[in-house]
């Protein structure tokens, strides 16, 4: 289980990054955190020719609000966002503070999370990640880079409903950029595993406003299961307006089912129920219950 | 291709700065184990899913088999062998031993590392047991492992700081 | 010193990294083997072509199974039929390839990498054959058997009493079937070897050595056409073995091979993947049961079939496991007629061998699962039926009227009963099921489960030991039986302590060094403590006299007048250390060696025994397994050091917890395995393990060796599958019936939705049908479900 051979660089400025990744289009890769890259070279699933290692480019690193608007680094770690040190000095709205910092907690183990990026994490595009999920719900706008120029896209566009991004040979994903929600959104996240600290089974992550004890605005989205995480409009229809109190029971979990499967994944009968659990936990959690 | 390709690496190695030649695909696993003699440097399974290579990096455990040894040119790397506090080292070896903590002892490096990180960073009980749930033992069925660091962290509160 | 927990002698060198794990081994002008093994469950092989591999960088030699075809298969340590030895695997495969991972080729080169990258140059042509998967192969599958006809290639017969008049007289006939997924122990060191061929004289050290050095010495020898001696054997330290590790692999030979051919030592690091391909999986039975049962629930009659996948081939445990599962199913009940037929079929899977309770495990939960059966059926509380069905303790020796591989099935001692009660009253098992029935009414889905089992410490092979003063002063511990993290340095050191009145710092241990003493039967079946422990006992008593005689004739005295004391002798007064007295040997009789050698045999098994109580907790949505708390009563006769065998049931219960709720290694239906990672294999974490609590009995010493000892090694693991499911089924309030391990929140899913839907039966008819008959049954019926229903809600 050893890789096979590649050249190793290592640029020390995004420009140089890029050009190197203009020049070895066909047979680059980047190494970021390399919890999910290196594991597979060590398979010889992957066997790049030229290795660009992005670990020394500090402009990738940052932590920033602009605008009301967080900028996440590509090369964030998903450990950072679980330090209050690194978060607190942001000024976000706690539910929103600690909704990443559960998130990012929920990913891998320490040792993988002290080095695995949100921009690996996002490239690689799993149905298992969390910042997949988030930045589904957030409508978060992926920051993509190459020798020619920039773009932004939002996360619903990068990603297309088999599984693929839009990255190209030489594109880089050099921020996240989330619009920092209202303090008046109330989050739940629930995942879901066969034990802890193993590949998720199911996820979800709800977001709600309440208005006179009864939802106002409301977004949902389930993943980990589905071949992508999927914002479950119905679902979010039936809950606006409703009261707060609404039963987290039953009545839920079969209009969670019905969303699912309206997503028409063709899921087998335990996902389908799992993701239902998923999704009823996390409503539950964003009312308050 | 050959690893024709060699670099320069030069990093702290328990205190120690190394200076090696490299070729890029090797571990830094490997590389402690075959070029630095540090045997407690293991390979468990190289998907980062056992936690058997587990090394300190820049203060953080990190594995070893998912960094190319070439990465961690400049950085301060602890195994093992010499954690940095050499008293907590020796708090830990004894934690271990009292408690049963070792059968076969593969996977005690890795979870040495990981104690040394909780101590120091004083991690309550809950996160601890989190924590060292990254890494895989096949012998002890963890619960020494457990009470060896329950003990360190509550000698660690009584003594204010480091056991 | 017996009966102390005393450190571990093993520990400070563990801690320091002070190790000879044979990955870090490394020799002059050492060359490194990879493996190219079957990327094909079943094919017929064409041709190798090795061309591209021959020529990379760094490569000495590509080798085909073609180029070793005058070199025979491993073979198994007891031929119970030589008619099996045709199922033997050859080291690398010649016309047919039967599992992914057998291996192909060999490439040597200079630098493991450069070994690897060659192998992926090693291009196979193969015409791919439909695989076999299953035990039976189903008659609408496409599948072709690996052996004309049909896949069955063994059959093994065990009974005693009249079992037709049982079931003809019984009140009720009760039958369940049962089935173990295939698993294996995964040891957090993967193998390795490294043979490093003799300069003057043909032969090798072979590093990298476990559990069975002298008998993989003997088959490295004979395959090898060398002399005994040639071959020697070096254990370093092992990371784990649980009956996996040290048996004698293709690759143990091939590095052999390579070495000797090209004179260079050799050395093969397994990768986790391969392993998951390579090493022996093992437990993949189907058990079905019948039993005749009164009124009562005494059972009159169990009848038995049990199959098992065995995988590609046999290899040195041939179909032992199969064996074992029959003899010891019926545990520590009575039942006074007993018959059991065990079908034992090759698919194209990786081959099995034995894991921890070889065999137990499986057989353990068949019974216990049956003893919960009866008991549901009957109304009765399953710990009831469990005292009306033990054997008593005024029946020691318990003869089971069977053989184990070829040895008579004796109890050797024990009041189960005694022991049954002291764990109900230790672990206060009214009060735990009165909190779960408690915690059930309040809608939390909790359980408790019972299990009871009967170990076997295995005596069949004597056990060599030698004593002898070395030049530093210490005494030298040597024994052929093996560490694989246990404690037996410990452990034995305990024992010659105690046997010569000496501080443990005294000894020194040498273990595993084929050439440091002529036999050994080595480390299985957790027979170490109690076979080398004996033979120490023994050789200590002989070193005692033969020291006092020594320094009686050194010094002008009479025996009498010396005894052994303190850090070494007492002569007439005057207090000597070891290294005074070999100082002064050294000096006046240059000669002399201070050895005693003892060998010790025992016609009979000694039988640990005990109780194991799980309390889980089930997610009613998510339908995840938490064991909240384990206990364990374990018989063990004398323990040398109480804390060592707490270590060995607490390690062993979380590893059996794993097998009860996670582990299985599953293939896709062209048999390429699903699961050759830690990521997809999974076993116990930090965050699965329960809280436990561990009573360590010693009231039946056992009569079969002079210390009275009973093994510790596999106890632990032997219940947990039964303790754990039957507190699955508890926690559901006795609705659902879990039969088949691991039991996953997926198969709590599917076995809760067909309750729901289905019509079930409490218990099936009694059959004596055809074996395709009740092998339907099985397919259908593992994991079959009694008549009540329960939904589950999804949104609690």
């Amino acid at each position: 289980m050893y890789p096979a051979p590649f050249l190793y660089h290592r640029p020390s400025g995004l420009h140089q990054a890029l050009e190197l990744l203009s020049r070895h289009k066909t047979d680059g890769v980047i190494l970021a955190g390399g919890q999910s890259l290196v594991p597979r070279m060590n398979l010889r699933q992957e066997t790049p020719k030229n290795v660009v290692d992005l670990n020394r480019i500090a402009d990738l690193s940052t932590l920033a609000v602009v605008d009301d608007v967080l900028e996440i680094g590509a090369m964030v770690r998903h450990q950072s966002l679980c330090w209050d040190a690194e978060v607190s000095g942001l000024s976000l709205p706690s539910g929103f503070a600690q909704l990443l910092g559960r998130m990012a907690g929920a990913i891998g183990n320490l040792p993988i999370r002290l080095r695995g990026t949100i921009g690996g994490s996002l490239a690689n595009a799993s149905p298992k990640a969390q910042w997949a999920l988030l930045s589904l719900l957030l409508d978060a706008d992926i920051v993509i880079e190459n020798a020619g120029g920039a773009r932004c896209e939002r996360y619903a566009e990068f990603l297309n409903r088999d599984g693929r991004t839009t990255l190209k040979p030489g594109d880089m994903i050099t921020r996240v950029k989330i619009k920092v929600p209202s303090a008046h959104w109330r989050y739940g996240f629930a995942q879901l595993a066969p034990q802890q600290n193993r590949p998720t089974s199911a996820f979800a992550l709800a977001a709600v406003t309440l208005q006179d004890a009864c939802v106002r605005d409301c977004r949902i989205a389930v993943g980990a299961c589905t071949p992508v995480p999927c914002r479950l409009q119905a679902l979010e229809d039936w809950l606006s307006g409703r009261p707060a109190s609404v039963d987290g029971g039953n009545d839920l979990a079969d209009v969670a089912k019905a969303a699912v499967r309206q997503q028409a994944f063709d899921l087998e009968p335990y996902l389908e129920h799992l993701a239902a659990v998923a999704i009823t936990r996390a409503v539950a959690q964003a009312l308050g219950h | 291709m050959e690893d024709t390709e060699l670099h320069t690496v030069s990093f702290k190695l328990n205190g120690h700065v190394q200076v090696l030649q490299v070729a890029p695909r090797r571990s830094l696993t490997h590389v402690l184990d075959q070029e630095c003699g540090m045997k407690s440097a293991r390979v468990g399974c190289g998907q980062g899913d056992c936690g058997s290579c587990t090394v300190s990096v820049d203060g953080v455990p990190i594995r070893g088999c998912l960094l190319f040894a070439v990465q961690a040119d400049g950085a301060d790397i602890r195994t093992a062998e010499a954690l940095a506090d050499p008293a907590m080292l020796a708090a830990i070896r004894k934690a271990f031993k009292k408690h049963r903590a070792i059968q076969c002892g593969y996977c005690t490096p890795g979870f040495m590392i990981l104690a040394e990180y909780i101590l120091r960073n004083a991690l309550p009980l809950d996160q601890a047991v989190q924590t060292l749930s990254a890494n895989l033992c096949r012998c002890t069925g963890y619960s020494p492992i457990v009470s060896a660091v329950t003990e360190l962290l509550a000698l660690r509160a009584e003594n204010g700081c480091g056991p | 010193m017996i009966g102390r927990s005393v450190d571990r002698l093993e520990d400070d060198d563990l801690l320091r990294a002070n190790t000879r794990f044979v990955g870090s081994l490394a020799f002059e002008d050492m060359l490194h083997m990879h493996v190219v093994r079957s990327p094909y469950a079943h094919a017929r092989l064409k041709t190798v072509i090795v061309d591209k591999a021959a020529m990379a960088p760094g490569v000495i030699a590509v080798w085909v199974g073609n180029d070793i075809r005058d070199l025979s298969p491993i073979g198994f340590r007891r031929v119970p039929d030589r008619d099996l030895l045709q199922y033997r695997q050859r080291l690398m495969a010649l016309e047919e390839l039967r599992y992914v991972g057998e291996p192909v080729a060999i490439v040597l080169a200079t630098d493991p990498y450069l070994a690897e990258d060659a192998g992926r140059l090693v291009a196979i042509d193969a015409e791919i054959l439909p695989p076999v998967l299953d035990c039976e192969p189903r008659p609408d599958s496409r599948s072709e058997p690996l052996l004309r006809g049909r896949n069955e290639i063994a059959r093994i017969e065990k009974g005693y009493g009249d079992i037709e008049a049982a079931f003809a007289a019984a009140d009720h006939k009760i039958s369940i079937s049962c089935q173990i997924a295939r698993q294996t122990a995964v040891p957090l060191e993967t193998r390795g070897a490294i043979a490093v061929p003799h300069a003057h004289a043909a032969g090798f050290d072979l590093y990298g050595a476990a559990k069975v050095p002298h008998a993989n010495r003997q088959e490295l020898a004979k395959i090898l056409s060398l002399d005994i001696d040639s071959v020697v054997l070096r254990e370093g330290h092992a990371g784990g073995g649980f009956g996996v590790r040290g048996e004698l692999y293709p690759e143990d030979v091939l590095v052999a091979f390579a070495a000797l051919r090209l004179g260079r030592p050799v050395k093969w690091i397994e990768d986790r993947s391969e392993h998951f391909l390579a090493i022996n999986h093992s437990r993949d039975q189907m058990i079905h049961l019948d039993a005749a049962v009164s009124e009562g629930g005494v059972i009159a009659g169990l009848h038995a079939r049990l199959a098992t996948d065995q995988g590609a081939y046999l290899r040195t445990h041939e179909i032992k496991v199969s064996d074992l599962s029959c003899a010891f199913l019926p545990g520590p009940y009575r039942i006074p007629a007993y018959r059991a037929t065990a079908t034992v079929h090759l698919t194209n899977k990786t081959p099995c061998g034995t894991y921890r309770a070889p065999g137990r495990f499986e057989a353990t939960f068949a019974m216990e699962r049956m003893i919960d059966a009866i008991a549901a059926a009957l109304a009765l509380d399953p710990v009831e039926v469990r005292r009306r069905n033990l054997i008593s303790a005024a029946e020691m020796p318990f003869e089971r009227k069977i053989e184990a591989t070829g040895k008579r099935v004796v109890y050797d001692s024990g009041d189960y009963r005694q022991t049954l009660e002291t764990a109900i009253e230790a672990f206060d098992l009214p009060e735990l099921r009165r909190a779960a029935e408690e915690r059930r009414r309040e809608g939390e889905c909790v359980g408790i489960g019972v299990a009871m089992f009967v170990e076997k410490t295995d005596t069949a092979l004597h056990e060599t030991v030698r004593l002898e003063l070395a030049s530093d002063g210490k005494i030298e511990i040597v024994t052929g039986t093996s560490s694989l993290g246990q404690g037996m340095e410990t452990a034995l050191t305990q024992i010659a302590a105690d046997g010569l009145g000496l501080p443990m710092d005294a000894f020194r241990l040498v273990r595993g060094q084929t050439d440091r003493i002529a036999q050994s039967g080595g480390t299985f079946a957790s027979r170490t403590t109690l076979m080398a422990g004996s033979a120490i006992h023994e050789a200590s008593r002989i070193f005692r006299q033969k020291l006092i005689e020594v320094s009686a004739a050194l010094y002008g005295v009479t025996t009498g007048e010396v005894t052994v004391h303190g850090e070494g002798c007492c002569i007439d007064g005057r207090s000597l250390n070891l290294l005074q007295l070999r100082a002064a040997l050294d000096t006046a009789a240059p000669d002399t060696q201070l050895v005693a050698e003892a060998d010790f045999s025992s016609g009979a098994m000694a039988c640990p025994y005990g109780v194991h109580i799980a309390q889980v907790k089930v997610d009613p949505d998510d339908l995840s397994v938490m064991v909240e708390k384990y206990h364990i009563a374990y018989e063990i006769g004398r323990a040398v050091n109480p804390d060592l065998v707490r270590a060995q049931l607490l390690g062993g219960a979380v590893q059996g917890i794993g097998g009860a709720l996670m582990e299985e290694i599953s293939f896709s239906a062209d048999g390429q395995p699903l699961t050759i990672s830690f990521a997809h294999y999974v076993t116990p974490r930090t965050v699965d393990v329960p809280a436990f609590d561990i009573l360590v009995l010693e009231d039946w010493p056992s009569p079969t060796n002079p210390l009275g000892l009973k093994g510790a090694g596999e106890g632990g693991i032997n219940a947990a599958g039964a303790a754990v499911a039957a507190a699955v089924e508890d926690a559901f309030g006795a609705t659902i019936a879990p039969r088949r391990l691991p039991i996953t929140p997926k198969s709590l899913f599917d076995l809760l939705a067909r309750t729901d839907s289905a019509h079930t039966r409490a218990s099936w008819p009694a059959r004596q049908g055809s074996a395709t008959e009740w092998d339907s049954h099985f397919r259908n019926a593992a994991d079959d479900t009694s008549s009540f229903c329960r939904g589950i809600n999804p949104a609690r």
